[in-house]
């Protein structure tokens, strides 16, 4: 009986890999009235999903497993359809503050790196 | 440890917006922004950025920081959507197309410090809104009137869309019939206008600006 306890338990542990470092956005602000500006970051689902309304400016933060933590970067592919500028924020070290601009009406991916990981996100500025 | 501090972002974000006494809070709070109107819009009554602003009109906007410990930097207008909102000036915005974009702060190192969204609506109707001598609202101007000789009124030509007004400060251009029955002055202060009664006819007055124009059947009584 022991040995069986001892064997599962064993079992288990050789299954559970080491949790996977990542990187992933979240809203700082909203859209303003009849607007979009979401983030989705399913790991589940590896959607990683931003849609904006074009003019809209979305507050993001940047947030990473690294340790120690180290400054997030983040590259628009299309700079015509989604700008990305660096927030100051009091009170902050706002080195992981970003703001995403919503140019242009299209598609376009955002590069999102840290030390520890990096992740593509879809990004879509629809018309209002 | 991360969680906890991002949690604590999201709250300082939540609850960093100012109370808007006096212009319009940006998204964190740390830049209050209004407008600079040329006349006494009602739209800028408040000095609040609370209404559209019109297509084709320009604003001067005023930034107030709220970041203790520092005065204002040096700060840029920048646009998310230039087909709707351009900056021809540092502190100016140029309503171009309908539509909506934000607004940004920016900083001395390109850093957003913060932001407001902003609406472009077209007009759809001017209106000429008398004042008293005090800057206060009297009332929307019917559109016949009669004056005595002598009579001298202060007005503002207004963009309204829906009833909503306007924001904006625009290129207006006016006549009289009879010139020397009704002279309009343009008052030192922009965008005021003080229509004089000059003596007894009738004059039909006349505003044109944003595509639109507005008439005023003025009789001039003895």
């Amino acid at each position: 009986m022991n040995h069986t306890v001892t064997l599962i338990a064993l079992a288990s542990l050789a299954s559970c890999d080491p949790p996977e470092d990542y990187v992933e956005l979240a809203n700082l602000s909203s859209a303003p009235f009849a607007s979009k500006a979401s983030i989705e970051s399913d790991s589940a689902r590896d959607a990683y999903v931003i849609e904006m309304s074009v003019g809209v400016a979305l507050a993001t933060a940047c947030w990473d497993t690294c340790y120690p933590d180290k400054l997030c970067k983040l590259t628009s592919l299309d700079t015509d359809t989604l700008g990305v500028r660096p927030l100051y924020r009091l009170g902050t070290s706002n080195a992981d503050d970003f703001v995403l601009v919503a140019q242009k009406v299209g598609t376009t991916t955002l590069r999102v790196d840290s030390a520890c990981a990096s992740q593509d996100y879809v990004v879509r500025v629809v018309a209002r | 440890m991360i969680r906890l501090a991002l949690s604590s972002i999201l709250m300082t974000a939540a609850c960093g917006a100012g109370d808007g006494l006096g212009g319009r809070p940006g998204e964190f709070g740390q830049v209050e922004a209004a407008p600079e109107c040329g006349a006494l819009s009602q739209a800028c009554i408040g000095q609040g950025l609370d209404a559209p602003i019109a297509k084709g009109s320009t604003l001067d906007i005023a930034v107030e920081y709220k970041v203790a410990g520092s005065s204002g930097p040096p700060t840029l207008l920048a646009s998310a959507n230039q087909a709707v909102i351009t900056t021809p000036g540092p502190t100016q915005i140029s309503a171009i197309a309908e539509g909506m974009s934000a607004v940004m702060f920016v900083g001395p190192a390109g850093e957003v410090i913060d932001l407001i969204h902003v609406f472009v609506q077209k007009s759809s109707e001017l209106r000429i809104n008398r004042y008293d001598e005090a800057g206060d609202l009297l009332g929307r101007v019917q559109s016949s009137s009669q004056l005595i000789v002598g009579d001298e009124i202060l007005v503002a030509v207004e963009p309204f869309a829906g009833g909503q007004p306007l924001l904006g400060n625009f290129d207006l251009t006016y006549a009289s019939t009879a010139a020397p029955v009704v002279t309009i002055v343009p008052d030192p202060v922009g965008g005021w206008y003080r229509v004089i009664a000059r003596s007894a006819g009738m004059a039909n007055v006349s505003f044109t600006a944003l595509g639109l124009d507005v008439s005023w059947q003025i009789e001039v009584l003895p």
